[in-house]
């Protein structure tokens, strides 16, 4: 990290924190400068995006985003000056509280260190160079999500994607929440690489989110301890199947020795009996808009809980606005607050919640439509994976199948919202909608996504499981060993994965994500290329015009490109044509408005071409105006915006 | 109608004096000092024995380490360090980072003498702590000193509270600092040595005033004085005559010295038995009864599975390396290895700079406004003698003396004289603001000076730190220190590596001569064929197999003749330093203005001078060589567009001198 992005984040702590005194609310100092990190985030991404594509992306437009931002900003503080005083006042006198004190500072602020300990080891060894002078990858999030992640945020660092399209499918609209990569590109111009400012943007946002959850949940359980169980049930979630695996299998056959190398994930098998990965390794990690999503989402429902009585106008708008723009950083987020939101208005009925509702849907229904994707990925079903799989449609399997991915999570927490307060009960109610949905429909092309919802439920129920096994806890005697292996059975495999990913030595990572010869490459179309260049390359999960560049392409990784609604089929098809130069390629090229064609150890791997395709290269393209203009290990790219 | 409109002002001058808390005001020092402490941390070239801990570190970390071997030091840090590149990553900041963490926390060591020193003074102390040139250069400095200091301030700050007020884990915490600074650093025996001979001064002064007086509240101000004072004196006259003995010789002169205070302490024990007086307990007495036989019992056996855990590699390795300084086992090592090294060292000769009044030397030119503000505690200490003020005041001038006498006198040593000299300060500041306070005019004017001395020192640490840190124009920088060149060849390297093996599928082949392997031995730790060549009259083998690029030394220049035609050759800076002569070779008065035109040139803008004869021999210096690179491998550097001309960093050496 340098010192621009040391003064980066600095600004945007500072913008995120007095953001909050330009509303009537009653958080802490720690609540605001945690609160303020998502927000500060969300603000100068906005700011920074708007005036990024009025001009460019670089290192003036996003220090004028963070100046304009701060320069309002410092206006609400000083206006609210007595309110940031009494609060910092407050803060220094309940520094003095005990760690059990509902009102210390202490627990967020250790939850805080540690968790940005963890984060920073996961993150510094997600990336890795190689003797050849590539890059290395340590975790399946990092082989996989972040491929496509690298790609959007590279192309509107070193692209200039505006107006934004998928860089991955060349002229698709870019139906997909890029804010937090947007956020990562800021990175790039302040003096960082891709892949540092990949980590960078990560660990700011990561390190945030468990004492923001710790505040969120805080407030519906009676004290610091079981607001902490929750917190750890959330990010060690992972069902039972580690107890199986585990301790039936690995363990006995490897000894205790095989805690420093965990052979493979506990809480996700590959979509065969576990399709509801842990908290951090299945969605945090390599779902990079939740690290927004999850934390923006606990901010505006501790707002809405605080504002319950007080019904402060300013702070509904403040509420709206904020989920009117989470489309752009984590689409689920937005739509889990509209549902509940909409309960919540429905049950009371009362005018107040237009406040709220206006900005949510004036800012976010227009950014929804336009990356509503061209197809149409819907369908309905009955009990999600049940009869689908390896999975039965049968009682005892869909027991199982929970008991396996949740363990007793939905049981307690139904007990939790049951014994709750009324207002409490009120408030909970409709989490259970996100129970619901994925095992009636398909939203999003693919039934894997439905975990999403899955873990949407996860996250806000468990604060009353927290508070059940807190209360087993108090109670003493048998109970209190009850709520110890309630606890274990609830994190122990979440517990495993995360370990397992601060690992970077556990097979088969690290593997080779990069060579040195895409690195040069990458480096070659960086310089040597226009920001508006097309490529034609291997749809490959991995290759550097995407991860290095972010230059369009013809087609990305097809499962990424339909999890987004493109028809990657077609697309799949036509660049197997362009590479086998079947009649009408030259067509195909210029549909896709493609400037270069990349030909490298990839596409030859992956379209299978004979050793003779370099003469029949040399007779279509070169002879027909293509130009070679890079060859240089192993990779050639020829120029074909001239190609007859 | 007045009075409330001065209502609102007068509740935001007080919200404003609240807000202005000491707790505050030591956030903001926090703050200051962390980004004093972090900031550009990387960016200076490796000094070579950065570059070594950095190395050993990371065998650690990948299980290659073979134990504690004292040329390199002790262990811990290697062990910190590994920690810190397991969770942070393998960088130039992560190998500095244990130093800068061990300089930071160093701020907050006045705090907890903040009874002693006045609440104004721990302020002052820390705020110089902070922002000190020295401190900060070595905060920032990956050796094991930041730390070693921290280590030494914890065992003083238990040493003061377990004699004022003991407690049972006193005696724990004491031994397992010391432990830990055992496996840090030798200089841990001068530490033993330096509070040994006071413990056995204060008995004498107990003793003393028990014979005069008969009771335990107060030291006589004469003896309190006088005792420390002749201490301090026996002390200078003992290392004299100890010399530069080395080998046992030191060892039974040092034990002779301690011993004959140990027969003046039990003679004045005797003394009141044989005039039959009432015999009073000595309070250092006291304080060892005050923990009990199971305290002590555990105190002991924590120390020693400390000891254990540390010289074992965590009881995974008990052999030792086995090499001529560590030829034990791990564990034999630890106890005496370290000893005979370092007392060794005092018979083979100064290391470092030879000059006796090296210390006092660079405390005037980084810190002489700590030393002057620390003449006004030195006033309240010989006013007010108490335990504390004591003991601080033996620290700072006993450790003067000690490391003055020490054969190693090298600038990262400074820190352990100028810390108990800064407490000292932290008094002085106490002192002067009690007086001033009275008087609104002293008092604004205290400020204003206090305002401009802190902007002076805040700027020389400015200078020191940020501006070319690693240049040789700076006196804290020793001969070890790398040139920025060494940093642009070791891009070059991994960036021509990258063109070379994509081209032709093996890595280049780099040869560095011993001599100048350092700090590469790092930078080049990811780099796979990079060679640690000892290229000798009798040993040119290695150049034979035609490496790609070739590091030499000046002196070795000769040996590559039959390379010349296949190989382009640039001239090279390894290292370079600066050693003045601090009077600038005054003769006569006349010269004076001459000397202080230099300092006051230096201090302003780190000119360096030449003596005043025009002696260009004491003006900054470098380690010269020369890299040869095959004319190929140069020519696909350049068409691949990588080539970044390394060798044409500006140089400061090249063409001359800086003077």
């Amino acid at each position: 990290m340098n010192f621009l992005t040391a003064v980066f984040i600095c600004s945007i702590v500072l913008i995120g924190f007095t953001t909050t005194y330009s509303i009537q609310s009653r958080l802490s100092f720690e609540e605001r400068v945690m609160f303020g990190v998502v927000l500060g985030v969300i603000e100068v991404s906005i700011v920074g995006f708007l005036l990024s594509w009025a001009f460019s992306v670089n290192r003036t437009t996003i220090f004028i985003s963070v100046g304009i931002l701060l320069s309002v900003n410092s206006l609400i503080a000083l206006r609210r000056r007595s309110v940031l005083a009494a609060d910092y006042e407050s803060l220094l006198i309940r520094c003095k509280r005990k760690w059990n004190d509902p009102l210390s500072p202490k627990v967020p602020i250790f939850l805080l260190v540690s968790s940005t300990l963890l984060t920073t080891r996961i993150m510094q060894i997600a990336y890795d160079g190689t003797d050849s002078g590539g890059v290395a990858v340590s975790h399946l999030s990092v082989y996989g999500d972040w491929s496509a992640h690298l790609a959007y945020a590279a192309s509107f660092a070193y692209s200039n994607n505006f107006p934004p399209e998928l860089p991955t499918a060349a002229g698709e609209s870019f139906s997909y929440h890029f804010g937090v990569d947007w956020f990562s590109a800021m990175f790039v111009p302040l003096g960082l690489d891709l892949f540092s400012a990949m980590q960078t943007s990560t660990v700011l946002l990561a390190s945030v989110l468990p004492p923001i959850l710790f505040f969120g949940y805080k407030r519906f359980v009676t004290n610091n301890r079981a607001a902490v169980f929750a917190l750890l049930i959330f990010l060690l979630s992972g069902g039972t199947a580690a107890f199986f695996r585990f301790l039936f299998q690995d363990l006995p056959e490897e000894g205790p020795s095989i805690l420093l190398n965990l052979p493979r994930s506990y809480a996700f098998d590959g979509f065969d009996r576990n399709w509801v990965d842990n908290a951090v390794t299945g969605f945090l990690y390599p779902q990079r808009p939740t690290l927004v999503g999850f934390s923006a989402l606990v901010i505006v429902i501790v707002l809405l809980w605080e504002n319950r009585k007080l019904k402060i106008t300013s702070t509904y708008v403040f509420a709206g606005t904020l989920v009117g723009v989470l489309p752009i950083f984590h689409i689920f987020s937005f739509g889990a607050l509209l549902l509940l939101s909409t309960f919540w208005a429905l049950t009371t009925m009362k005018r107040y919640w237009l406040r709220f509702f206006a900005p949510a849907l004036l800012l976010g229904v227009p950014v929804l439509i336009w990356q509503w994707p061209d197809r149409d990925g819907r369908s309905w079903h009955q009990l999600w994976v049940l009869g689908k799989s390896t999975w039965n449609l049968h009682v005892i399997d869909f027991l199982w199948f929970w008991l396996l991915n949740t363990g007793l999570v939905i049981p307690i927490a139904a007990l939790g919202i049951v014994r709750s307060s009324r207002e409490i009960k009120r408030f909970a109610v409709p989490i259970f909608a996100f129970l619901i949905i994925p095992n009636i429909a398909i939203w999003h092309f693919w039934i894997g996504n439905n975990a999403k919802y899955v873990i949407l439920f996860l996250l806000l129920s468990a604060p009353f499981i927290g508070e059940q096994i807190e209360l087993l806890l108090k109670s003493g005697g048998l109970r209190k060993s009850l709520s110890v292996a309630l606890l274990i059975s609830l994190i122990f495999t979440g517990s495993l994965d995360v370990w397992r990913a601060m690992d970077k030595t556990t097979g088969p990572y690290p593997v080779e994500y990069l060579t040195g010869s895409d690195v040069l490459l990458g480096e070659w179309i960086l310089k040597s290329t226009p920001t508006d260049a097309t490529f034609a390359s291997a749809n490959t999960n991995t290759h550097p015009v995407r991860v290095l560049t972010g230059r369009s392409v013809v087609s990305g990784s097809p499962g990424r490109l339909n999890d987004l609604g493109v028809d990657w089929y077609s697309r799949d098809q036509d660049l197997r044509s362009i590479y086998q130069l079947q009649e009408g390629y030259g067509d195909l090229l210029a549909r896709y408005q493609v400037t270069h064609l990349v030909l490298g150890p990839l596409e030859k791997l992956h379209y299978r071409l004979t050793p003779d395709y370099d003469l029949r290269i040399e007779e279509e393209l070169i002879l027909h105006g293509a130009e070679l203009v890079y060859d240089r290990a192993n990779y050639q790219v020829y120029d074909v915006q001239d190609l007859q | 109608m007045i009075i409330q409109r001065f209502t609102p002002l007068k509740a935001a001058t007080k919200q404003v004096k609240r807000l202005i808390s000491p707790l505050s005001i030591i956030v903001i020092l926090a703050i200051i000092a962390l980004t004093l402490r972090l900031l550009f941390l990387g960016e200076r070239p490796f000094h070579h024995d950065e570059s070594l801990d950095a190395w050993f570190s990371l065998r650690f970390l990948n299980g290659e380490y073979n134990g504690y071997d004292p040329v390199y030091h002790g262990p811990l840090r290697f062990y910190l360090t590994a920690a810190i590149f397991w969770l942070f990553g393998i960088t130039d900041i992560t190998a500095r980072l244990l130093a800068a963490i061990a300089g930071f926390i160093l701020v907050f060591a006045p705090l907890l003498w903040r009874k002693h020193i006045g609440i104004v003074g721990t302020i002052g102390a820390m705020t110089l702590i902070s922002i000190s040139p020295t401190m900060v250069y070595f905060s920032r400095f990956g050796r094991e000193d930041s730390l070693f200091l921290l280590l030494t301030t914890s065992f003083v700050i238990l040493f003061i509270a377990f004699l004022i007020n003991p407690q049972g884990w006193h005696p724990t915490a004491l031994f397992t600092t010391i432990i830990l600074s055992m496996a840090i650093k030798e200089s841990i025996l001068l530490v033993i040595f330096l509070f040994g001979v006071l413990t056995l001064f204060l008995s004498l002064q107990e003793s003393l005033s028990r014979i005069k007086k008969g009771t335990l509240e107060r030291f006589p101000l004469l003896s309190s004085l006088l005792i420390p004072g002749f201490g301090l004196l026996s002390l200078t006259l003992t290392l004299i005559w100890v010399g530069d003995s080395g080998g046992n010789e030191t060892i039974i002169k040092i034990a002779c010295y301690c011993g004959f205070l140990l027969l003046v302490i039990i003679g004045m024990r005797v003394i009141p038995r044989t005039e039959k007086h009432h015999r009073p307990e000595i309070s250092i007495i006291k304080s060892l009864r005050e923990p009990n036989l199971k305290q002590w019992s555990i105190s002991l056996a924590i120390a020693g599975i400390s000891f254990v855990a540390l010289f074992s590699q965590f009881f995974t390795n008990f052999s030792g390396p086995n090499t001529t300084s560590a030829p034990h086992s791990a564990l034999r090592n630890g106890l005496t290895a370290g000893f005979q090294y370092w007392s060794n060292q005092q018979s083979t000769g100064a290391r470092g700079d030879s000059r006796w009044h090296y210390y006092l030397s660079m405390l005037i030119a980084y810190e002489w406004v700590i030393l002057f503000i620390a003449l006004f505690g030195v006033w309240k200490i010989i006013q007010q003698p108490t335990l504390f003020n004591q003991t601080i005041m033996w620290w700072a001038l006993g450790g003067l003396i000690v490391y003055s006498w020490a054969a190693e006198r090298m600038p990262w040593l400074i820190i352990h004289i100028l810390l108990p000299t800064i407490i000292i300060a932290g008094l002085g500041i106490q002192h002067i603001w009690e007086t001033v306070s009275t008087q609104k005019k002293r008092k604004q004017i205290a400020c204003s000076a206090a305002l401009v001395l802190l902007i002076f020192v805040a700027f020389q640490s400015i200078k020191t730190n940020f501006d070319d840190p690693g240049e040789p124009n700076e006196l804290l920088v020793q001969a070890g220190q790398a040139t920025p060149e060494v940093v642009a060849w070791t891009n070059q390297i991994y960036d021509l590596n990258r063109v070379f093996y994509a081209e032709n599928g093996e890595h280049l082949s780099v040869q560095i001569d011993s001599d100048i392997f350092w700090p590469y031995g790092w930078y080049l730790r990811d780099f796979p064929t990079s060679t640690y060549a000892k290229i000798t009259v009798g040993n040119t083998a290695t150049l034979s197999a035609s490496p790609d690029i070739i590091f030499l030394p000046q002196w070795d220049r000769d040996l590559a003749q039959n390379l010349v035609d296949e190989y382009a050759i640039f001239p090279y800076n390894h290292r370079w330093w600066w050693v003045p002569q601090y009077d600038a070779g005054l003769s006569n008065l006349a010269d004076t203005q001459t000397l202080l035109t230099n300092w006051g040139k230096w201090m302003w803008n780190r000119t360096p001078w030449q003596n005043i004869q025009g002696n260009p021999n004491g003006c900054p210096s470098a380690l010269a060589g020369h890299v040869y690179i095959k004319e190929s491998v140069l020519s696909l550097a350049q068409k691949t567009e990588v080539w970044n001309s390394p060798h044409l960093t500006p140089s400061l050496i090249q063409g001359g001198s800086l003077c």
